[in-house]
């Protein structure tokens, strides 16, 4: 399911600082045959991608190493509480670790 | 103080040339410790108020920390600090590289400097002595010409901070720069550099720093290394630094983009300036003076416009300033801008926010082609903006654009007039650096409460709103990002924390990565006093205060000189992006704030509280005698 940018499908996944070097990459693509809850993604991107994903779906985005996470879809920021059964079809999704100066 | 400090200082009178050595009292050092601390004691003694930041009544000091030249993890930091031509505050500016060490194994703290020389001079320290020497020569010469310079003078070991033509032009935003692109650029301190005729600093030092217990810091720079090793936020910041987050910035919403006026998802070309796309040019590491953590890198462009044989790697803020900021998705053209800024040494946020400002008037036409001699500024323009910023360094060229970009967005706009202020996003004078207050809204509390507005290393309470916070000290309460109430006490509290690591010398990144305990352990170690966090808050408190009445004693308050701009405030919010609908209240932040620091409504030490803190000096001069 995680392939580079160059294939990509529906559903565009980059992701920025620290977590690049925890997953070890930073642009994923993943095909939607059909929406699927936010958690349910994260869920799928923990188990095909890297487990990091999944922590941070269950920690509801505020991991106790790194602090909260922002989520950003197509320039919508999600709340991985509040906003774990939108339906995501595609887009480009952000996910953009906290920055605290430099 | 047993150790750390040399307990000495030099006064350099660059209009008569005396030089005279001084010891300090060691409560001076257990009070305010080094950095801007023991700076702003030192000249806030013996400096009266109103002095023009560009005269000779205005003393300029390069300053060391106990923790710099010794075991302690990053300990290489040096603040120049002194009353800002940019902003008429108190001004400072803090540096890593090698120089700060060096400065300190001279034998000296501290270096200030008073009057003005009636020539160009530069100072060099070493073995031999303290001295003054003719700088006709280099004058003219830019930053790393001088470097190569005095190198060849005083031998390989020398290190140097310079000006270059910015600052001997007296350009309100230049830098200070060491090592070939290490800048001390906030604060327009490289003008005052050049109004006394001092070209450089040279220091050569060969004496070792005393120590109380060398053994014991030593263990402890062993124990902590350690451990940072097995932190992966250390390991990630150690390949990439702070270009890690120029993407994550401009997404988010954390860098300005367009001028502060854009969502950044607006710009998704941002991943061409960052992390990885930038890394490509790195062809070596470059680390500080004994940092265990090696942020840094030396670039280069093999061929095309940009073309650079050696350069420092740009840090986050030059490339949020010239590339998010300015829509400008060249990663070669920010390498040449960063280049082009350390050899004129010019401060690359100022320069950056300026160019915006520049663009976005010619875009409402309070800027034409006839001020700009002919060329259309348009964002996105990687050529104009190289071009632009050329001139802005040379204060010349561009039409009339060189010379006034030189002066920094605010007093440019004051120049051109007619609405153009708008555009011009500072605070106090000094331009915002790259971080929101919408993303993080304790940037908006220090940008204008902190004594040197719009500074991006104050960011306290920030580390915690954002992300883990201090590694190994848990607030009793959740920091909600966008709450606003219930912050004061905390944004106060870790600032003033920050404040007191900061006067020991030691790097912000460092203090965010390490456990912070470990801080006053290291000045224990090397002081041969027993020093906790509880003294770190209460030093840094003093600090704090103490820039505060010396803006005070200038007749300024935070509250009424220091104004958010709209666009940074969220007036009118951004109407779409992650930061959608945003208007933070930083009159609830600052009232709090204020208040927990022992501050009045304006943001200004109290008597009472300056007096809690043993400036008692200080009260009666800002407030008169006691009891009067």
């Amino acid at each position: 399911m995680g392939r580079p940018e160059a294939e990509c499908g529906l559903l565009r996944v980059t992701l920025t600082g620290e977590p690049v070097t925890i997953v070890g990459g930073s642009r994923f693509c993943l095909e939607l045959a059909a929406p699927v809850g936010l958690s349910e993604l994260f869920d799928r991107l923990g188990s095909e991608v890297h487990p990091w994903f999944g922590a941070l779906c269950r920690s509801g985005g505020r991991l106790a190493d790194l602090g909260e996470v922002m989520v950003v879809l197509d320039g919508r920021r999600l709340d991985l509480m509040d906003d774990a059964d939108l339906a995501v079809s595609g887009g480009h999704l952000y996910i953009i670790p906290p920055i605290t100066g430099g | 103080m047993h150790g750390g400090n040399t307990g000495q200082v030099l006064f350099v009178d660059l209009g008569s040339g005396k030089i005279s050595p001084e010891r300090l009292a060691s409560q001076v050092y257990q009070e305010f410790l080094g950095g801007y601390g023991l700076g702003a004691r030192v000249i806030f003694s013996r400096q009266p108020k109103d002095v023009d930041p560009l005269g000779p009544g205005n003393i300029l000091g390069f300053v060391t920390g106990p923790l710099v030249g010794t075991p302690a993890i990053t300990g290489c930091r040096f603040t120049v600090c002194g009353k800002s031509p940019l902003t008429g505050t108190w001004g400072d500016s803090n540096c890593g590289g090698y120089f700060g060490p060096a400065l300190k194994m001279t034998g000296y703290d501290a270096v200030f400097f008073l009057g003005q020389s009636p020539r160009p001079v530069y100072l060099y320290l070493g073995a031999e002595g303290a001295a003054l020497h003719a700088a006709d020569d280099l004058w003219g010469q830019d930053t790393f010409a001088t470097e190569d310079e005095l190198r060849r003078r005083h031998g390989r070991g020398t290190q140097v901070a310079a000006i270059g033509p910015a600052g001997e032009r007296k350009s309100l935003i230049a830098a200070i720069i060491n090592d070939y692109g290490r800048a001390a650029g906030r604060s327009g301190l490289g003008a005052v550099m050049g109004s006394k005729n001092l070209k450089a600093v040279a220091a050569r030092g060969t004496l070792a720093v005393p120590l109380a217990d060398p053994e014991a810091a030593s263990g402890l720079r062993r124990q902590y290394i350690t451990a940072m090793a097995k932190n992966p936020r250390v390991r990630h910041f150690n390949k990439y630094g702070t270009i890690d987050h120029v993407a994550s910035s401009a997404f988010s919403n954390d860098s300005p983009v367009r001028n502060w006026a854009w969502p950044g998802v607006d710009f998704p070309e941002a991943t061409k300036i960052s992390d990885d796309a930038l890394l490509e040019y790195q062809y070596k590491k470059y680390g500080c003076w004994q940092c265990n953590i090696v942020c840094g890198g030396h670039f280069r462009v093999e061929s095309g416009p940009y073309k650079t044989e050696s350069a420092h790697k740009p840090e986050y803020e030059t490339c949020a300033m010239f590339g998010n900021n300015l829509l400008n998705a060249n990663p070669e053209s920010l390498i040449k801008i960063n280049d082009i800024c350390n050899r004129y040494g010019v401060d690359t946020i100022s320069a950056g926010a300026t160019i915006g400002w520049a663009i976005e008037c010619f875009e409402h036409g309070l800027l034409t082609a006839a001020d700009s001699g002919g060329v259309s500024l348009e964002w996105g323009d990687d050529q104009t903006i190289v071009a632009l910023t050329e001139a802005l360094a040379r204060g010349e060229g561009f039409g009339r654009l060189g010379e006034l970009l030189a002066r920094g967005s605010a007093a440019a706009a004051a120049a051109v007039g007619r609405g153009s202020e708008q555009y011009a996003i500072h605070v106090g004078g000094q331009e915002l650096p790259a971080h929101d207050p919408k993303y993080a809204p304790s940037w908006g509390t220090y940008y204008v409460g902190d004594a040197t507005p719009g500074r991006h290393t104050q960011l306290g309470l920030v580390t915690y709103e954002n992300g883990p916070g201090l590694p190994g000290l848990e607030l009793p309460v959740h920091i909600e990002r966008h709450a606003y109430a219930g912050k004061g006490e905390w944004a106060a509290k870790i600032q003033n924390i920050m404040h007191a690591a900061y006067c020991c010398g030691v790097c912000m990144f460092a203090v965010q990565r390490m456990e912070v305990h470990g801080w006053p352990e290291f000045l224990s170690a090397v002081a041969g006093e027993d020093f906790d966090l509880d003294d770190f808050e209460l030093i840094g408190r003093r600090v704090a205060a103490l820039r505060g009445a010396f803006n005070m004693r200038e007749g300024i308050a935070p509250k009424t000189h220091f104004a958010l701009p709209d666009r940074a405030a969220g007036r009118p919010p951004l109407s779409k992006g992650p930061l959608e609908g945003i208007t933070i209240d930083l009159e609830t932040l600052t009232a709090e704030y204020f208040a927990a620091q022992g501050w009045d409504s304006l943001g200004r030490p109290t008597e009472s509280t300056l007096r809690d803190l043993g400036l008692d000096d200080v009260a009666d001069e800002v407030y008169g005698p006691a009891g009067s």
